[in-house]
């Protein structure tokens, strides 16, 4: 009896251990059944991926297509802007660049020192000379342009003011005349290199009024002051001006009560409070 | 002597079962595993060349957003300059 259990036992062992040979082996290897799943998935994968592919290259070929095209129109609007601006491409790439050198040389001008700017009026007159030509162009109706010019008009502002605070550092400048036998203020006022304007012949009396006592009387070897730039307290009286309205000026008293106070200053010139002369250089005094 | 003759005949039924069952499966041959494997590359670029695709596609779009931005730019220079 013992023996036959014995027997039952081996049995079922070798049982066991025959199965659990063959799943050894069959771990090694794929089941068919588990080959054809993995089989057919992958074979969905490529298909989606193809069909994904199919469109994608279709999509991609109409955003080049659509690409060209807006070259295109972006070419022939630029194409539309030159010749509404009577220029080229290359035309307006040079008109851009002359701006940006007029920029530079007024930004060279600012950063002179005082004493060398107030001998660059001349330089200074010409550059504004050339912004009015510039501004003048029709390439200037573009936005830069636009854009540039105002930025060149705000740096010729300040450059003007700095240019005046040199002038009125340095003082008024002026040139010497000395008088000639037969001169008289009228004929010297009249010499092109004087002022060219007989008219102005007030402004070399008013001016050296401590030497010309009588502007009907000078005398040869006289050293007169031409003067090219005014002081900072003179005023050179225009047309219609009269004492109450010069004092009035804002930029004088912005009081005209104080009229008074400027016929003081220029009794030696104004004889009758109520006659003054266009080019007149009245002294203002101090408040 | 009969119980011993089917003793032995149950035990051998029994070991036999053990190895039919375990060796009647069907499994992929080698040929088989290499189409698999073949297939499964064939999917996989399929994919990677679907990513390119995309990447591709979005820097186009990206592309046409800016010409469409430098042309409305354009037309807009266009309309001050002929004012």
């Amino acid at each position: 009896m013992k023996s036959k259990k014995l027997l039952i036992l081996i049995a079922v062992l070798i049982t066991v251990s025959a199965l659990g040979i063959n799943n050894a082996v069959a771990q090694e290897k794929m089941k068919y059944e588990d080959y054809l799943i993995e089989l057919e998935k992958w074979r969905d994968r490529e298909e989606a991926a193809n069909t994904q592919i199919a469109t994608l290259e279709g999509e991609i070929t109409a955003l080049r297509n659509q690409l060209s095209d807006l070259d295109r129109q972006i070419a022939d609007t630029y194409n539309l802007i030159y010749r509404a601006m009577n220029t080229t491409e290359q035309g307006f790439r040079q008109y851009i660049n002359q701006l940006n050198r007029l920029q530079d040389q007024i930004r060279g001008l600012m950063n002179l020192s005082p004493g060398e700017l107030a001998k660059r009026g001349d330089e200074i007159e010409a550059l504004k000379a050339r912004t009015e030509e510039y501004a003048a162009r029709d390439e200037a109706k573009h936005p830069d342009s636009k854009r540039l010019l105002n930025e060149i008009n705000s740096l010729l502002r300040r450059l003007e003011a700095a240019y005046q605070r040199a002038l009125d550092s340095m003082g008024p400048r002026f040139d010497n005349y000395s008088v000639v036998r037969g001169d008289y203020l009228w004929k010297i006022a009249r010499k092109p290199d004087i002022y060219n304007d007989p008219f102005q012949w007030v402004k070399i009396w008013t001016k050296n009024r401590d030497l010309v006592t009588n502007p009907d009387l000078i005398y040869p070897g006289w050293n007169l002051k031409i003067y090219r730039t005014l002081a900072k307290n003179d005023y050179e009286v225009m047309k219609g001006d009269f004492l109450y309205k010069i004092a009035g000026n804002s930029s004088v008293y912005g009081d005209p009560f104080m009229w008074t106070k400027i016929y003081e200053a220029n009794k030696g010139v104004i004889s009758d409070p109520n006659v003054i002369y266009p080019y007149m250089i009245l002294i203002i005094p101090d408040k | 002597m009969r119980f011993n003759t089917k003793f032995k005949s149950l035990i051998l039924g029994l070991t036999l079962t053990g190895f039919v069952f375990g060796g009647c499966t069907k499994y992929a041959s080698e040929e088989d595993l290499q189409a698999l494997e073949r297939q499964k590359n064939a999917a996989l670029a399929a994919e990677q060349r679907v990513e390119e695709l995309k990447r591709t596609k979005a820097d186009l779009e990206r592309q046409v957003r800016t010409k469409q931005s430098e042309l409305n730019e354009a037309k807009r220079i266009l309309d001050e300059v002929r004012r």
